[in-house]
């Protein structure tokens, strides 16, 4: 079970989770504003994670809660301003050379827009080798033969291997994204709202393909996504984030059926039923403005300026998470019972 | 109710049969093939579909905004109050785009100019059309983006679109759109590309503006949910064609083509356990350019008989249900819930 990190890090038997990031904190410099002046951008502020073996974490917020920041953290495309991000109980700051190429092979990223991430003037052969060549595994048969398999994992036809991706539809080509990250044997696969960019009758598809591969692989997954009942649906436990926080985290089903932070309640409320009656008869929970700018956000609780419970309090003190609801539900909210 | 005022109201826009060619490469292709329906005020028909089904390009044949040198309305009428907008010339057109009829694009950034200010964009529609003085433009444009909820007014008149938030630019967007007083809106993905909580606060707005001016809303989306909180009416596309029509209610309790009810029950969580697979449609969408030959979503459809490959379904009744579909089981009676699998909401 992957249980909300809350500090002690336990993971399966002696083993040391596979992922945690611990009080890990992303601030960075740019430039706002006619004058160019710079200012300090809090992307992710003090955020605990911890992922096992096998799991799925979720991250569910909107644009600027620092969700995408948090998954390059992990990635090691960003280097965190305090906190540590470890890999099977090893601060990735402190990868050796061989470590960090390790790492690589051993955590992989789909992103959003698979159009964007395939070179389009390769073939997918070329493109499902080059992690092979990259780390020095490339051998003609075998990895013919390894991409063949991958081909089948994701339900492409081995015909795909002589074609460039823009013959794919945008379902097909995240197909490839997906194979192309598992090829050197993903145990932590960062997926970047894999199905944002598809259509809605893909959408199913390729949450499926992930589903299908966890079993068969095993791998750990983060999940990171603006939909609340994606994340719900594909991860056991999940974090709601805002203003570069977890503002609540827990088992899915918790926060999905008593969420406790009014974010949280907020968010689940915005999200419209794809049913008239339904949605007529339901009550709503309406909040004003936007998420805030990561470069201005308020003292205090960072939603105090929207939220409807707000006291004087929340927009001084900041809330830390504490254990609120169901066992291993924890929100961030003075307020919250 | 005012469903009996409704059903003998006028529409306000009755689309007819339209039908738009593309040329490509020297090929002629029909993204959008025999679409019609009926707006009558203070309602909205939303057109749902997929990439490539067909409903921006009806939006843009409606407005009279194809690219005209690959893409031609070939067939079909479009009423607007009595008068036929695709017979009209482009001038013609252009004095009745902004102030009869508006349209709403899809994407903020690409449709407002950075170089200019909010204030003088939302006032356009109605300097250009001479509808007002400058003075008259400016307090109207104030009172309409204060009721839209934007901030610091008359001073954000001046800002510039990159200083604002997306959000924000989107609202800017709608303020363009109805300054003119439109009788019909149509939307083009309003809420695609802002957040959920923005989403909701962008949807209610049109609700509230259209409760008010009894603005007649065509919503294009492929947001299912989105569709459930404002369409009167739904209107299904795939490839180009019509492949459902009814009330929204009808059409998601008792959806009647095999795709509308393939949609439905892929986004429908609720009735799948967590971590469990989804429903999900097989294949992926058809390239117009390779449309199958019989009905465009045979090769996906779990109900397929030898006739779907050989015959295009027309759009018709369907036994037992108000809607049309477009489908030859359905017309048939033979598409019952039983045979499609679990139907949404049908309890």
């Amino acid at each position: 079970m992957v249980e909300p990190s809350s500090g002690d890090e336990r993971g399966v038997g002696d083993q040391p989770p596979l992922l945690v990031a611990d009080r890990v904190t992303k601030t960075f410099l740019a430039r706002r504003g006619a004058l160019g002046r710079k200012v300090e951008v809090t992307a992710v502020s003090q955020v605990d994670l911890q992922l096992d073996r096998g799991e799925t974490f979720g991250l569910v917020g909107e644009t600027g809660s620092g969700k995408t920041t948090l998954g390059r953290l992990v990635l090691g495309l960003e280097k965190a301003t305090s906190g540590d991000v470890k890999l099977n109980g090893v601060p990735i700051d402190r990868f050796s050379r061989a470590q960090l190429k390790q790492m690589r092979r051993r955590v992989q990223v789909v992103f959003q827009d698979p159009y964007e991430s395939l070179n389009p003037y390769m073939t997918i052969e070329e493109i499902l080798e080059e992690p092979f060549r990259i780390h020095g595994l490339y051998h003609k048969t075998e990895t013919g033969e390894r991409i063949r398999e991958l081909l089948d994992l994701v339900g492409l036809p081995r015909s795909a291997l002589r074609q460039p991706p823009g013959q794919f539809s945008g379902g097909q080509q995240q197909r490839i994204a997906i194979a192309r990250a598992l090829s050197l044997g993903a145990e932590l696969l960062v997926a970047d709202e894999p199905t944002a960019a598809l259509d809605v009758s893909i959408q199913a598809q390729i949450l499926n393909l992930l589903m299908d591969i966890q079993r068969e692989r095993g791998m750990a997954m983060l999940l990171i996504s603006h939909n609340l009942l994606v994340v719900r649906h594909m991860s056991a436990s999940l974090g709601v984030m805002y203003g570069g926080r977890i503002v609540e985290t827990g088992h899915s089903e918790d926060i999905y059926r008593h969420p406790k932070h009014p974010y949280s309640i907020a968010l689940l409320s915005a999200i419209p039923v794809a049913n008239p009656r339904r949605e007529r008869e339901r009550q709503r929970v309406k909040i004003s403005g936007e998420a805030p700018d990561p470069a201005k956000l308020p003292p205090g609780c960072p939603f105090h300026p929207r939220c409807w419970l707000a006291v004087d309090r929340c927009r001084t003190e900041r809330p830390e998470l504490r254990p609120v609801g169901a066992p291993g539900q924890q929100v961030a909210c003075h307020l919250a019972q | 109710m005012t469903a009996d005022v409704r059903e003998t109201a006028e529409p306000v826009l009755e689309v007819r049969g339209l039908r738009t060619a593309l040329h490509i490469g020297g090929t002629q292709l029909y993204p959008v093939d025999g679409v019609g329906f009926e707006l009558r005020s203070g309602e909205t028909v939303a057109i749902v579909g997929e990439s490539g089904s067909g409903k921006s390009m009806t939006a843009l044949s409606l407005m009279g905004l194809l690219p005209n040198r690959i893409a031609k309305v070939v067939g079909g009428a479009a009423l607007l109050q009595g008068r036929d907008l695709l017979a009209l010339n482009p001038k013609a057109m252009r004095e009745l785009r902004g102030v009869e009829i508006s349209y709403m694009p899809q994407d903020p950034v690409s449709a407002l100019n950075p170089a200019l200010t909010i204030g003088r964009q939302v006032m356009e529609p109605l300097l250009v059309h001479r509808k007002a003085s400058r003075d008259e433009a400016e307090s109207r444009a104030v009172e309409l983006l204060g009721n839209l909820g934007i901030p610091n007014l008359p001073a954000s008149l001046s800002a510039y679109p990159h200083q604002l938030s997306g959000g924000m630019r989107q609202r800017v967007l709608l303020a363009m759109s109805l300054i003119g007083r439109p009788k019909v809106l149509i939307a083009d993905e309003p809420t695609t590309s802002v957040d959920v909580t923005t989403q909701e606060q962008i949807i209610d707005l049109l609700w509230a503006i259209q409760r008010e001016t009894q603005l007649g809303i065509v919503l294009i989306t492929h947001d299912l949910g989105v569709v459930a909180r404002i369409a009167t009416r739904v209107l299904v596309m795939y490839a180009g064609r019509v492949v459902e029509y009814g009330e929204a209610e009808e059409v998601f309790e008792r959806p009647m083509h095999p795709y509308t009810r393939g949609l439905l029950q892929s986004v429908d969580f609720d009735e799948v356990e967590p971590r469990t697979r989804l429903f999900a449609l097989d294949g992926n969408p058809p390239q117009l350019a390779d449309l199958p030959s019989g009905c465009a979503f045979n090769p996906r459809c779990a109900h397929r008989v030898q006739a779907c490959m050989e015959v295009v379904p027309e759009l018709a009744s369907v036994p037992g249900s108000q809607s049309l579909s477009a489908c030859l089981l359905a017309a048939q009676g033979l598409l019952t819930p039983a045979s499609g699998g679990p139907v949404t909401g049908n309890d």
